[in-house]
């Protein structure tokens, strides 16, 4: 409600309060119903993430769910911050107080509005997705050294891992790294050999395709030795042996039963990785989320997408 | 009719001399507002910050670094910035 007492909006001072919390301007120039939305624009991503999480894996989700929420909230903040500037200039002294016209009421919604977008931020991270910045090459030619990827970690409630998916798991070494990425080749009652580079899981070798040189291309650089597809329930993705760079070099031969609740995984740059060869089967408990998306690839931009693998 | 009662109500109250204190108690009371209105420190800082065009862009840029911090961990989540 207006009341009779009068007062100058100042331009800075309602800049300075879009710039603390978008949409706490409007409400120091009187626009309530302008202010509030900009106010809650911040609630955008995490409900746009939580539906791209619960739809299939595409780079139209990617884009229109993922990135562009964020792009957005950062535009309305800017927006905001002008058009409350705008809107006290325009204004002057000609301006009636209302009853929110206090300033314990803009700390209050500043401080409310820092604790629930940064707990919203830690909230999805926590449960929907987590990004990662891949600094080794062990999961060469599926994920490059330099690219971010997104993990999915909302998942249905009895969820267990498949061969052939792409898994983030607690660093089961005492490496400095928070945790590792690599590719599910067994799961649990699984037997798994291999010979060379051959690799037999329940004594059926794993098939291989030849890869047309085109396809490599945008992996750029950082490919180097053979490269081929390899077939794993339904999976089809890319391995590289021989790269002999940075002291990678060929393991010896393996053979191994995965034991309940477990799953085998290996790198696809399987002489540079580390893998169950060297600390065992993975726990599912330790498992963190499925790569679901390479949302900042390192080479080329055709990699910008689903890192979806699986066999249409 | 209406026209005539308000006349006769505007005649009245100029016939009403003010009380002779009125003047003091007004000048008592502008006073004491500019009293209150040196006490609030944050009154005079904001007084002061108004008067300089430097400070103002300083309170600008501090609240953008403050208000804008919830993008640098967002920036941080994503993995482009590292702290």
């Amino acid at each position: 409600m207006a009341s009779d007492i009068t007062s100058r909006r100042v331009p800075w001072v309602a800049l300075a309060l879009s710039f603390l919390s978008p949409g706490v301007g409007h409400l120091y120039c009187g626009r309530i119903a302008k202010g509030l939305p900009l106010y809650f624009a911040w609630l955008l991503v995490p409900i746009c993430i939580t539906i791209a999480a619960l739809l299939p894996p595409s780079p139209t989700s990617l884009v229109l769910l993922v990135l562009l929420p964020v792009v957005i909230v950062l535009i309305v903040y800017l927006y905001a911050a002008i058009d409350a500037w705008r809107l006290a200039r325009r204004i002057g002294s000609d301006y009636s107080l209302r009853d929110y016209n206090r300033t314990a009421i803009y700390w209050l919604l500043i401080v409310v509005q820092m604790i629930y977008s940064i707990g919203l931020i830690v909230g999805v991270r926590g449960f929907v997705y987590e990004a990662y910045l891949v600094p080794a090459s062990s999961m060469s030619p599926t994920i490059l050294s330099g690219d971010r990827i997104l993990v999915r970690k909302l998942l249905p409630q009895r969820h267990f891992p498949e061969r052939g998916d792409l898994i983030v798991f607690r660093n089961p070494t005492s490496s400095k790294a928070t945790a590792f990425v690599k590719r599910v080749v067994a799961v649990a009652g699984d037997h798994v050999e291999i010979h060379g580079e051959r690799v037999l899981v329940n004594g059926k070798e794993l098939e291989r395709d030849r890869v047309p040189d085109e396809s490599l291309k945008p992996l750029g650089e950082q490919v180097s030795g053979r490269v081929t597809y390899e077939v794993n329930s339904g999976h089809r993705y890319l391995v590289a042996y021989g790269d002999s760079s940075d002291g990678g070099r060929a393991k010896g031969d393996f053979e191994a039963t995965v034991p309940e609740r477990q799953v085998f995984v290996l790198g696809d740059n399987r002489d540079r990785s580390k893998d169950s060869r060297d600390f065992g089967p993975i726990h599912l408990g330790d498992i963190v989320g499925y790569v679901e998306y390479i949302y900042w690839p390192s080479e080329s931009w055709s990699r910008f997408g689903v890192a979806n693998d699986r066999l249409p | 009719m209406t026209e005539k009662r308000y006349e006769q109500w505007l005649a009245e109250c100029r016939e009403v001399a003010p009380p002779v204190t009125l003047a003091d108690r007004i000048m008592n009371q502008v006073t004491k507002m500019e009293r209150q209105r040196r006490d609030f420190w944050w009154l005079r800082l904001l007084q002061r910050i108004e008067q300089s065009r430097a400070a103002r862009w300083a309170v600008c840029g501090g609240a953008l670094a403050v208000g804008g911090s919830p993008f640098v961990f967002l920036a941080h989540v994503a993995q482009f910035v590292t702290f």
